[in-house]
């Protein structure tokens, strides 16, 4: 401040004022106070600069885990992607699906499948679990017995039902099926080995035989694992630690990414698609958008204007997939026609058409429904769907049906959807799976756990049941071609939309594939390509 | 201080928990979808749904589990996560202390920055520099938290790399990273409050400074400063605590945004995740919490008052 600015105020007091920029006195408490807040907050910036620290340095890998929090560790009683997520580095699978959808074998070193009723794992030998109990063919006999178990509350309960399992020596164990069904395998994947002993605490301190130990959880701020000297493999390991941060907001995640100290985060707001696209072709990161579900219409096909399968077909019609794709997910997605990935080997290319108003409208006119109908979409309260509902409601104008955007939390939208089944027209997606028949039987059997749109047509479900007895590859290709054909195109059951987009963005290549939290991929690095 | 006037506040205070106790019960039971619905999510099986309600003890009559509930409430046990079997007392009383840290942190930047910004408004009311300073309280006021927080972030995390953008750090084990971390959800929160807080100040100044007393005083020849210090601040004040007292309940539901975008593991990010996860206990637990904040705070203000002001003890 200039000696010009400093003045002597006449009168009781004589005191010595500062004059600010704007020409108005103000004594030196005014302006200590004035200045309080300031120099406060400032100072602490001062002394906290260059604060944050992280990074791979010390063997230590940080991710961002964006969207869902974690609320339980435990993946055999929670079936939300976030347990399994954060749980992942302590758990070993007898099998683990790999990046191409084969089966990789993992705790067990064989796998046969004499007939569509029978798998026989030879488990490998001196593997111990993580309590010291030795994993052999007993310990998941138990842990079978113990999903079977109605009182758990294991959600892999209805999959298991009727399983008989077997140790039939100390490292073989028989799963014999009650039914044939050749993609049971898929559904072991599902299974992390673990001792029966842990799993009343497998919520909240997780164990099992996996490469890595539990050591923090800080619930609703990260998750972290040390490395476990006594792994089956140990060598194997070269990250000492693995942490994953969790934020449910998945710009304020990326954000943090962003900030630096992280290695990866996942997933990345759509929003911010363009930002980090720019980012990655300046070298500052990669960039990848992950496809790991489909983004799916569900009709009510047992009641309303879309009980008839004329209305659905005209409704399929009308959409215009590729609006989808440009608009809610920033051109970072692709249609979809199938529950397959069109690089899957069942994927039907029959399955894809153009859209077409005309037919649609000469089908709502042999509906009886020339002048269209009003009806909702129930949508979950994510902006990729609510996008994707919007545009439907104009897509669907152009065929006269007068569409309200209802939106709803995602879980009473699943409420509406599975329990109640209060609904002529939802939208919601699906996990892929590298297993032609899993969402199939879902969502398309008469009797599908998630079939909750009533689709009913005995000859699909008879075509399911040869597809699950059939172990021929080319001869399951034909049956499944065939159960798409008429479920997804003549029938229209289901209506798959486009691909369900996470994009992930890392700053270490090495460690891309541990996006979303399976470092098994790190540590069996062959696994990618199985 | 009368022993009635006490205990007709005290005993308000119970009536308010207790109505808000069923209410919240029933309420949270209204929301569409239970434990089971999120536990399955979108690998929904009625099958399994079944068996998990059972489990979970869900198939109950409703005024049964409630009466349960509240018994066990009032000795302080909340029981178990139906989530992840976590105790909730000490589930909650972990995530209420680093909120409790929040607050603080919060209302300390927020009055650093409401006191001198209502002053220097209230003085220079007639003056440029005032409605400047009333414009920058208009535009704290106007402006969202989670907008400001991303900002925030924006500017002192990922360009300037001041900061982190968020976590959390155990401050018994590393008080400058806690400290650090703390820098800009406390700013946050704090930027709103010091916004409805200094606008209160300057109006209540400004009433104060046109009050009769005021002018008689300065008729008398009292110097300026005694008469703000002992006239116009401290009849200011009082609104001021009233307003602070409430945005102290405020601060409470202002951190639920603040922990969501900073990935802040408070009692607030709890809730939500509670109530998305439909863990009844704890949104019970969480939520009542919340009411008896609000409810301890306003009878704490209530209480204050009667001290400050003279004229409530007549």
């Amino acid at each position: 401040m200039s000696k010009e600015n400093m003045s002597k105020e006449s009168g009781k007091g004589q005191q010595l004022h500062y004059v600010g920029s704007w020409g108005q006195s103000l004594s030196r408490r005014e302006l200590i106070a004035a200045m309080g807040g300031v120099i406060t907050l400032g100072g602490i910036l001062a002394a906290c600069s260059g604060g944050s620290d992280g990074g791979t340095s010390g063997g230590t890998l940080v991710g961002v885990m964006t969207q869902q929090i974690p609320s339980s560790l435990d993946p055999i009683t929670n079936a939300q992607g976030a347990a399994l997520n954060a749980a992942s580095p302590c758990h070993d699978w007898l099998e683990f699906v790999a990046i191409n959808g084969d089966l990789y074998p993992s705790l067990a070193e064989s796998v046969d499948q004499p007939d569509p009723q029978t798998i026989v794992y030879k488990i490998r030998s001196g593997v111990n679990f993580q309590n010291g109990e030795p994993v052999n063919a007993q310990a998941v006999v138990d842990l079978v017995a113990w999903i079977q178990d109605k009182n758990n509350g294991a959600w892999l309960n209805a999959r298991f039902e009727g399983v008989e399992a077997v140790a039939v020596d100390e490292l073989t164990l028989q799963l014999n099926l009650p039914k044939a069904d050749v993609t049971f395998r898929f559904a072991v994947t599902r299974l992390p080995i673990v001792a029966v002993a842990t799993m009343a605490d497998q919520a909240l301190n997780p164990s099992g035989c996996g490469p890595y130990k539990f050591k923090e959880w800080v619930q609703g701020s990260y998750v972290e694992y040390t490395k476990d000297p006594d792994y089956r493999e140990a060598d194997r390991i070269t990250l000492d630690t693995i942490r994953m941060e969790h934020f449910n907001d998945s710009n304020a995640g990326t954000q943090a990414f962003l900030a630096g100290g992280k290695n990866w985060v996942y997933p990345t707001s759509l929003s911010q698609a363009k930002d980090l696209t720019a980012r990655a072709d300046a070298g500052e990161l990669s960039y990848l958008p992950l496809e790991p579900g489909v983004c799916y219409l569900i009709n009510n096909c047992k009641s309303g204007p879309t009980a008839d399968p004329k209305v659905r077909k005209a409704i399929r019609l009308a959409l215009n997939r590729q609006a989808m794709v440009d608009g809610p997910f920033n051109a970072v997605s692709r249609p979809f026609f199938s529950m397959l990935k069109p690089e899957s080997s069942f994927y039907v290319k029959e399955l894809e058409y153009e859209r077409d108003i005309e037919q649609a409208k000469a089908l709502m006119a042999e509906a009886g429904l020339a002048s269209g109908f009003a009806e909702k979409i129930y949508t979950p309260n994510v902006d990729y769907f609510i996008g994707l509902s919007t545009i439907m409601k104009d897509n669907l104008a152009e065929i006269g049906i007068d569409i309200t955007v209802e939106i709803e939390e995602t879980a009473a939208v699943i409420d509406r959807m599975f329990n109640r089944k209060e609904f002529n027209m939802v939208v919601l997606g699906d996990a892929l799976s590298p297993d032609v028949s899993e969402l199939h039987e879902y969502y398309i059997r008469s009797t599908g756990a998630r079939n909750c749109g009533f689709y009913s047509n005995a000859k699909v479900d008879e075509l399911l049941d040869q597809g699950l007895r059939e172990v021929d590859d080319d001869k399951r290709f034909e049956i499944y071609k065939e159960v798409q054909i008429i479920s997804m195109l003549e029938d229209t059951g289901f209506i798959p939309l486009v691909a369900e987009v996470l994009p992930a963005a890392y700053k270490d290549t090495n460690y891309q594939e541990f996006m979303g939290g399976f470092i098994q991929y790190i540590i069996w690095p062959e696994a990618k390509l199985a | 201080m009368t022993l009635r006037y006490l205990a007709s506040r005290v005993l308000g205070s119970l009536a308010t928990l207790l109505v808000s106790s069923f209410l919240i019960f029933a309420m949270v039971r209204l929301i569409p979808g239970d434990p089971a619905t999120a536990l399955l999510g979108r690998a929904f099986d009625p099958e399994v749904a079944a068996l998990m309600r059972r489990r979970l003890g869900l198939d109950g009559n409703f005024f049964v589990q409630y009466l349960n509930w509240i018994r066990a409430a009032i000795t302080g046990d909340f029981g178990y996560s139906l989530i992840n079997g976590a105790k909730i007392n000490e589930q909650i009383l972990e995530r209420f202390l680093r909120t409790l840290h929040l607050m603080i942190g919060g209302l300390f930047v927020g009055l650093a920055i409401a006191v001198p910004l209502g002053t220097v408004s209230a003085r220079r009311r007639d003056q440029k520099s005032g409605s400047l300073l009333m414009g920058l309280n208009g535009l704290l006021i106007s402006v969202p938290q989670f907008i400001t927080g991303l900002l925030l972030v924006y500017v002192f995390a990922v360009t300037l790399k001041w900061l982190p953008a968020g976590g959390w750090v155990d401050p018994t084990s590393d008080f400058r990273r806690w400290l650090t971390a703390m820098i800009l959800p406390c700013t946050t929160l704090g930027l709103a409050l010091s916004a409805f807080t200094a606008r209160v100040l300057r109006t209540s100044i400004v009433e104060a400074t046109s009050a009769d007393y005021v002018v008689a005083a300065k008729s008398w020849g009292i110097p300026e400063r005694k008469v703000y210090r002992l006239h116009i601040y401290r009849n200011a004040a009082l609104p001021t605590l009233t307003t602070v007292g409430l945005e102290i309940g405020y601060l409470f539901g202002g951190s639920v945004v603040v922990e969501e975008i900073f990935g802040y593991p408070g009692v607030g990010q709890l809730t939500v995740d509670a109530i998305s996860g439909r863990d009844y206990p704890m949104v019970q637990a969480a939520v009542l919490l919340f009411a008896v904040g609000f409810t301890v705070i306003n009878l704490l203000v209530d209480l204050c008052l009667y001290f400050v002001d003279p004229r409530l003890r007549k």
